[in-house]
């Protein structure tokens, strides 16, 4: 059983806000999805030498120098930037 | 049959322009999206600019690609260049991406006609293209039912002639699904055979890009422009290199289909007996039917929610607010602004996804669902392998019931993911898979079956869908759009 304890502290990893009345509704929810993943725990299938999913090994490329986004473009969709930074308000009190 | 080779013709042969073609579907398209919600936004600039190149090429007597001066359309999470890219979320309605998907980067190269971006579930999470953050799409056979999802807005826009053919992805369904809600072809390659660069990430052991269009032969056009290696993915197979359209006409006497039990079960009966025509006309082909049972399928559904809802969490971290998309302005501290962003900016099935992705994830749990699922996937990965050493391709309903009512969906969302029975068996063994119109329920819905086929034999499952389609007629022309 997931309680609406469990709930709010999977939001608080989850950096997601939920009310009272959201989690009441959310544990109803997240218990009928979790009790459906449930289902996995009755398979007893043999998972030796099974085979690979991809169709290749992990590739790799020579680790070459390439043209990278501009500053200017990398930082064009932020909320907010300044000097070339992306901008959030101070947080921490150390100096 | 094709009609991208028709309208290349008329283009040669200068009975139509391709300035011509792209006003006409761009006027029509946004005469008719009030109705359909195909798109989410019109790149009218873009299109007349291309065209106007591809009417230079001809007037010059250049060679053009068939898919020059074609208008098409983009699911709005494969990312366009200075074009808005939203996934239909609020976290990323004004977010303009600075660089160019794989995919749209190789159809810019054929000259391709982008007339819009089309709607979608959000973020690529649903089933019927009624959780986009902007409007939901409406199916063009019946705009009160739905059009399916995610890729619902690709799939209403080819179905009621607004584009010619549309990219969609598919993480357990996506493309094939909403194809077969609307009576259009719909491939999901093998995973690996399309890069994923550009596309916004869902699940991403899971995502593939996937045509749309209104015959076998047009798909594998389309798919064969956009298919292969790239070296900004690297889960894409640099060895590929598609040629499905050579394999078209190829003789399907004697191949052997396999019709598995576990995804011919639970099905609405319209669905069943469209099924049963379709096994019986390609009996009349001369293919030779195999039943087959793949018991690993019955856990399919829980596998792919648990191992897409943990990619999803992970993934979808990176909205924060700080270097790209929405950010609440009102806030305490970093934290606060990081979680306030994410609530406001994400809908409730993102959420309930990203939850369900931290839970399976956390400590405690892993084992019992994350690692657990992840074994399992390689016994479904083994079960279609032997499979497929009795067969050549695999028959299936696309799904087991037709388009639903607009505002149906169950308020249980297991209710909803039951429906993806069919399709995520697929994703989860990273097949490729066809889904092709095969019937009308008694409402006059379309139903589709898809063909499963062995990795990157994406050649043979268009071979059986084009020969399907040469002898039967179940893709029917709807009252919108552009009727040429």
């Amino acid at each position: 059983m997931i309680t609406k304890e469990d709930v709010l502290k999977l939001a608080a990893l989850s950096k997601l806000c939920v009310s009272d009345e959201e989690a009441d509704s959310l544990t109803a929810q997240l218990e009928s999805i979790i009790e459906f993943a449930r289902e996995i725990q009755n398979a007893g299938f043999e998972t030796d030498k099974l085979p690979e999913i991809t169709h290749t090994d992990t590739l790799f490329r020579k680790d070459e120098i390439k043209a990278s986004i501009p500053l200017e473009k990398a930082l064009s969709n932020a909320p907010m930037s300044e000097d070339g930074f992306f901008l959030v308000r101070k947080w921490s009190e150390h100096e | 049959m094709s009609k991208l080779l028709d309208i290349h013709e008329k283009l040669i042969n200068k009975d139509i322009s391709a300035v011509q073609l792209a006003k006409l579907y761009l006027s029509k398209a946004k005469r008719d999206n009030g109705a359909l919600g195909a798109y989410v936004s019109f790149t009218e600039e873009e299109a007349l600019k291309t065209a106007k190149a591809v009417d230079g090429k001809i007037a010059r007597g250049e060679m053009i690609s068939p898919l020059a001066g074609i208008p098409m359309a983009l699911k709005d999470n494969i990312s366009t260049k200075d074009i808005k890219t939203t996934c239909c979320s609020r976290i990323l309605c004004d977010y303009t991406p600075v660089y160019n998907a794989t995919v749209w980067e190789r159809l810019i190269n054929k000259d391709a006609v982008l007339i819009g971006k089309t709607n979608m579930d959000e973020f690529a999470m649903g089933s019927s293209c009624e959780s986009s953050c902007f409007f939901p799409a409406k199916n063009p056979h019946n705009t009160e039912h739905v059009p399916g999802g995610s890729s619902g807005g690709s799939a209403a826009a080819v179905a009621g002639n607004l584009a010619l053919y549309a990219l969609g992805s598919d993480t357990g369904g996506s493309v094939r699904q909403p194809s077969a809600h609307c009576g259009i072809v719909g491939l999901k390659p093998t995973y690996g055979a399309v890069s994923r660069y550009g596309l916004i990430a869902y699940a991403s052991s899971l995502d593939q890009v996937g045509v749309m269009a209104g015959s076998a032969e047009d798909v594998a056009l389309v798919f064969d422009s956009i298919a292969g290696g790239d070296s900004m993915d690297s889960t894409s197979n640099p060895q590929y290199q598609a040629n499905t359209l050579r394999d078209l006409e190829s003789e399907i006497k004697g191949k052997k289909i396999g019709i598995v039990k576990e995804l011919s079960e639970g099905l609405n009966e319209d669905v069943e007996k469209a099924f049963s025509e379709a096994v019986k006309v390609y009996e009349t082909l001369g293919a030779r039917i195999e039943y087959i049972s793949l018991p690993t399928l019955q856990y399919t559904l829980p596998i792919y929610y648990i191992l897409a809802c943990a990619e999803a969490s992970s993934n979808l971290g990176r909205y924060d607010g700080v270097r790209y998309g929405f950010r609440k302005n009102i806030y305490e501290d970093i934290n606060d602004m990081v979680s306030q962003t994410r609530s406001e900016g994400f809908g409730d099935e993102v959420k309930r996804r990203i939850l369900m992705g931290t839970y399976v994830l956390s400590k405690g749990y892993r084992d019992a669902y994350y690692k657990k699922a992840q074994e399992l996937r390689l016994a479904v990965v083994a079960d279609f392998k032997r499979a497929f050493s009795k067969c050549d391709v695999i028959l299936s309903p696309t799904t087991p019931a037709t388009a639903g009512k607009l505002g149906t969906q169950s308020e249980n969302p297991v209710d909803n993911y039951r429906e993806d029975i069919c399709t995520v068996p697929v994703n989860i063994a990273g097949l490729p898979s066809v889904s092709v119109p095969c019937g009308f329920d008694r409402e006059n819905l379309p139903i589709g079956m898809q063909i499963i086929g062995r990795s990157f034999e994406e050649n043979k499952i268009l071979n059986f869908a084009h020969k399907f389609g040469q002898v039967t007629e179940y893709i029917k022309e709807t009252d919108w759009g552009v009727r040429l």
